[in-house]
């Protein structure tokens, strides 16, 4: 919303406060300000002048040399624009000068003639886009004027859109100009809207059909319109407010729009058959042209306005090509109404078309405001038109107005609740200078809301704390610490799980982590061999992106196949809950955990292993076992072991499947490990005690044998624990070796055995039964030998 | 010969020996079994009864001479050695160390441990919440009814069973006002979802901490000195901030903290003392108790403090941006 300083004035007195102050000003006490511009830093050096004479430029027919006083002397200069013309009041900008759009003027020959300076367009002073001829001024200007002094407005306040969506009444000048009328505590002059409507039989007939979506319609008949130019002042403070000039009536539609901030509209009283206005709802397949020649369908129950025959607007949206005002009306029918917000919202959204209408009334605006922009619109319409006169009465369809809205505010709330000292008076004052109206009730008070703040805005106690904080100034509120009972915060237990998880993998084993989306694609999960879940978006922007993850072992592939471009070596892990859809609640979230590995010149798999031995040591989750056997599709049947507990499954580690790599594009053997962090959490055990640690030396045995190919060294590792449950401290796998001297189908396995007793020295002959024992268990076993 | 004449010729031996193997084999002539003390000792018992005595201990005082001696010697070419293995024993450190895979925890889980850490010495619990919510976590609750246009302003991801992708953390808020009660100082930290457009400053994933703090008498004036102390411990530095209206359903009053930076002042972070509704959705009694409410976006935090170029980086699981932290 662009604000005119100038337009401001008319209504607030901001006489000594410069520009920038004034947006701060706002940010501070209303909503935030982006940018306060001043064409008027432009001008600096620009004067009033007058034309004295006027020569043909010997070499060009377009051009003139135009004599111009500016006060003190005379210039002369060369100029293109037709309408210069001798005995005007001009703006002059002398050599020197630099224009708003940053250009210096230096003299220079311009065909041949030296220019010494420059007759201005209002694009030349930043005013519009007009530069079709020079602005000619008010003759009444002295010349030597400097034009900060004759130009109008100078300085536009651009407010943050999206910071007064609940602040309807800041859609227009004037609610803006009660806001600084408040804040600076100087009177707010009232809006001048003449005479009270005249109450002569109307000459036009409004009926609504569905005062759901039109609680109050003004139609007012007016004729003596005379469609022309609009005059400088309000042409030019339209400009600064962003708005294009089109002709008189149009422009002072939106001059009131951009003043009172309620949308009106002309039609041309010619096109409305029957001189009737119906407010209905639209039919099935209504088609429409609106004012921007674009044919439309209009959505089924849109709120529109027609006349007998057909449709004439699209109710707060925009009017139709069929009915608009032309260069020859001379008759208007004007419309000035109150439509709900939702419908206009929801039509204007069906129909992509968001307009300056649309955006406020899709905020909801006072239906108390409409009599009070159509009176505003006739007075001015007097001053553009002298002969406008109303064609009877104004035909006002309005339903019952809610009551105004009363806030029991107890003595002291206020004060209370912003922790500072106010006095009653002080907040009344403030409430009253915004428009609330206080009602003394002993101590307490009764506010009454005025109608302009009353949609969803203002309508409990803590909405008038904010109302008088605001304008008080949050600013002179002290900053105060907290104070309260000193108390342990327990760490959620998640947390700290996670948290070791992150421990073991980025810093003990090297794996870095990653964030994704929760999302996936039927694709990725069907390279992945993973389920795809029921669970979708239900709007998703990209195509195909649109399913929610039941697994994040798609994802870490695609990222392990991305970063191979870059990285031979790769290890990567993400923490992500995936989800499950449940019938009548909240989808069930499981946090898991994957891991990624490649390493060229290692067997990645079993790096892999020796991180998923890490965590189930750091989570302490006692019992848990790595079986190999084969898992899912995306593993490598044969490289793929369980860590489980009895039935409990806490997930997978192995080679990724040759033939899910390739669809993924994965380079080499790559390991991929995918947990239920969720299950491994809630089975994590409690911290063990410190195991006693014998006085007395072990002593080493090797023993090494042959196997079956597929019996697991840490089977054998575990027989040989059992050899003798209190004398066997260790067991450790020294070598394994396939090839010469190893039978087909088996291999050997070597290990060093550690015996050791808590109370003694072992003797020879301990030794030597402990060996034996080893022995005899390992040829029980049916595992070979060897010396 | 007699012990004082070998001392002597072994003491002028070690004298002059220059390296270990040489002591080694002098040890061996002079202390060993064979050598001419140790046979000097075997003699002892042909010598007369009185003098053994004393040729004994004379023999023993000479081999812990030599002992002594060598000891000496061999600590003195250690020295020697070592004074020199500046030069001699000189390598090259810049080279490479043998290759170890070094990890790396995500840039946004390094900051949210600080801001851990940071609450909870402040006293506030860490909470989290499920990233998909009901209508009622997500918005009623919060004072967003379906006709507010409010809700139009979150992009929101929709879920086919009729849920959402929380667009915010403050859901949490209702459910940690549920479980613990008044008073309560609490954050939550979390991924949240945008169904926007994705640039070098917009995700459509990103992560969010909400503070939260109820208790009786809470004012504005705790919620700023709150805010000032936590941005100057994040931003390491004397912040220099204000407080301007805002608009948030969920709190009633609201501001926006512009923080001064080079100059001019840039827009942190929203919040507000906590609007009755809300206080009512989380079954809390607004009438004794008030709080405020805060919300951090924490990928700006990371992005300004680490210069990060373009926020697309956060989720692109690229090695080569995430080993940088």
């Amino acid at each position: 919303m662009l604000l005119s300083v100038e337009w401001l004035q008319e209504f607030v007195d901001l006489g000594g406060i410069d520009p920038a102050q004034l947006g701060e000003l706002f940010t501070l006490h209303v909503a935030e300000v982006d940018t306060v511009s001043e064409p008027g830093g432009g001008w600096l050096g620009v004067v009033a002048g007058k034309v004295l004479g006027l020569r043909p430029h010997p070499d060009a027919d377009k051009l003139r040399l135009v004599t111009v006083n500016d006060g003190a002397r005379e210039h002369e200069v060369v100029c293109g624009a037709p309408n210069v013309d001798v005995g005007q009041t001009i703006c002059f900008a002398p050599e020197g000068t630099t224009l708003p759009d940053g250009l210096v003027l230096t003299r220079r020959k311009i065909r041949g003639v030296e220019s010494a300076g420059m007759v201005l367009s209002e694009r030349e002073l930043g005013l519009s886009e007009e530069h079709e001829g020079i602005l000619v001024l008010d003759d009444v200007i002295a010349a030597g004027t400097p034009a900060v002094e004759f130009l109008p407005g100078g300085a536009v306040i651009d407010v943050d859109n999206t910071a007064i969506t609940t602040r309807p009444d800041l859609w227009g000048h004037y609610g803006a100009a009660r806001e600084f009328a408040a804040i600076l505590d100087r009177p707010l002059k009232p809006l001048a809207c003449g005479a009270e409507l005249p109450p002569d039989a109307p000459q036009v007939a409004v009926a609504v059909a569905c005062p759901d979506l039109c609680s109050r319609y003004v139609g007012w008949a007016i004729g003596g319109v005379a469609v022309g130019p609009t005059p400088d002042w309000m042409r030019l403070r339209l400009e600064q407010a962003g708005q294009r000039s089109i002709n008189n009536i149009v422009d002072l539609t939106n001059y009131i729009q951009l003043e009172c901030g309620q949308p009106i509209h002309a039609f041309d009283r010619r096109q409305i058959a029957g001189g009737k206005i119906v407010v209905r709802r639209a039919r099935k397949d209504e088609a429409v042209t609106t004012l921007d020649g674009v044919a439309r369908e209009l959505p089924e129950g849109a709120c529109v306005i027609a006349d007998s025959e057909r449709v004439v607007a699209i109710a707060g949206v925009m009017g139709l090509d069929n009915s608009d005002v032309r260069e020859d009306t001379t008759e208007i029918i004007l419309e000035v109404a109150n439509f709900e917000m939702t419908s206009v919202r929801g039509t204007a959204q069906a129909l992509g078309l968001r307009t300056d209408s649309s955006a406020r009334f899709e905020k909801g605006l006072d239906a108390a405001n409409v009599p009070v922009a159509a009176r505003r619109f006739f007075e001015l319409l007097k001053q553009l038109c002298p002969d406008a006169h109303a064609l009877g009465g104004p035909c006002d369809v309005a339903e019952p107005m809610e009551p105004a809205r009363v806030i029991d505010l107890p003595a002291g709330f206020v004060a209370h609740r912003l922790g500072i000292e106010l006095t009653a008076q002080q907040i009344d004052k403030i409430l009253e200078r915004l428009g609330f109206v206080i009602e003394e009730n002993g101590s307490d008070r009764r506010v009454r809301v005025p109608s302009w703040r009353a949609g969803r805005d203002v309508s409990i106690p803590e909405d008038l704390v904010e109302e008088v904080g605001r304008i008080y100034g949050y600013a002179q509120i002290p900053a105060e610490p907290l104070r309260g009972a000193l108390e342990p915060v327990p760490e959620e237990p998640a947390r700290r799980a996670r948290a070791v998880v992150r421990a073991a993998l980025s810093d003990e084993h090297g794996y870095s982590e990653f964030f994704g989306y929760p999302f996936t694609t039927a694709d990725e999960c069907a390279r992945a061999g993973v389920e795809p879940g029921s669970l979708r978006l239900a709007n998703a922007e990209q195509p195909g992106l649109d399913l929610m993850a039941t697994s994040l072992v798609p994802k870490a592939l695609t990222v392990l196949a991305q970063n191979q471009k870059y990285r031979a070596e790769i290890a990567l892990y993400m923490i992500a809950p995936v989800f499950a859809e449940r019938a009548g609640q909240l989808p069930e979230e499981t946090e898991r955990l994957v891991l990624v590995m490649a390493a060229p010149d290692g067997v990645p798999a079993l790096c892999a292993k020796g991180a998923v031995e890490t965590l189930v040591e750091r989570l302490r989750l006692k019992g848990a076992r790595l079986t190999q056997q084969e898992g899912p599709a995306y593993l490598h049947p044969g490289r793929c072991a369980r860590l489980g507990r009895g039935k409990m499954d806490f997930g997978w580690v192995g080679e990724i499947h040759p033939k899910i790599a390739r669809a993924f594009d994965i380079e080499g053997r790559a390991a991929l490990a995918d947990l239920n962090l969720t299950a491994c959490y809630a089975a994590q055990g409690k911290e063990s005690k410190m195991a006693s640690i014998s006085r007395f030396p072990g002593v080493r045995y090797d023993v090494s044998m042959l196997v079956d190919r597929k019996t697991p060294s840490s089977e054998v590792a575990s027989a040989l624990r059992k050899a003798d449950s209190k004398l066997v401290r260790s067991v450790a796998l020294f070598d394994e070796y396939v090839g010469k001297n190893v039978p087909e189908g088996k291999r050997s396995l070597a290990y060093a055995i550690e015996f050791g007793a808590m109370d003694k020295t072992l003797d020879t002959a301990d030794v030597e039964r402990l060996r034996a024992s080893v022995d005899a268990l390992v040829k029980k076993r049916g595992w070979q030998l060897r010396s | 010969m007699q012990s004082d004449a070998i001392l002597d010729e072994a003491l002028r031996a070690i004298e002059v020996a220059s390296n270990e193997d040489e002591l080694q084999q002098l040890r061996v002539r002079y202390l060993g079994r064979k050598s001419p003390l140790t046979a000097l000792l075997r003699g002892l018992g042909q010598l007369p009864k009185e003098e053994r005595a004393p040729a004994g201990a004379a023999v023993n005082r000479a081999k812990q001479s030599v002992e002594q001696a060598l000891d000496e010697r061999a600590a003195a070419l250690r020295s020697e050695k070592e004074s020199a293995i500046a030069d001699t024993e000189w390598f090259d450190l810049s080279l490479p160390p043998p290759p170890r895979l070094q990890g790396h925890r995500h840039p946004i889980t390094i900051l949210e441990g600080e801001l851990d850490h940071l609450f909870r010495g402040m006293g506030y619990r860490v909470v989290e919440g499920p990233w998909v919510e009901d209508e009622f976590h997500n918005f009623d609750g919060l004072n967003i009814p379906e006709s507010h246009p409010a809700r139009d302003s979150w992009d929101t991801f929709w879920l086919s069973d009729g849920n959402v992708l929380r667009t915010h953390t403050s859901p949490v808020q209702i459910r940690a006002m549920r479980r613990f009660g008044a008073p309560l100082r609490a954050i939550f930290p979390g991924r949240v979802f945008r169904n926007e457009a994705v640039d070098a400053t917009h995700e459509a994933v990103f992560n969010q901490l909400e503070g939260l703090v109820i208790d009786k008498h809470i004012t504005p004036g705790h919620l700023f000195h709150s805010i000032n102390a936590i941005l100057s411990e994040i931003l390491n530095e004397d912040v220099t901030t204000r407080f301007r209206p805002g608009f948030f359903p969920f709190t009633e009053p609201s501001f926006e903290c512009d923080i001064l930076r080079d100059g001019s002042w840039m827009e942190l972070c929203g919040m507000g003392m906590v609007h009755p509704h809300v206080l009512r959705a989380g079954g809390i009694d607004p009438e004794e108790y008030t709080g405020f409410a805060f919300g951090l976006g924490i990928d700006r935090l990371a992005l300004m403090r680490w210069g990060i170029d373009d926020i697309r980086w956060m989720n692109s699981g690229d090695l080569r941006f995430l080993e940088q932290f």
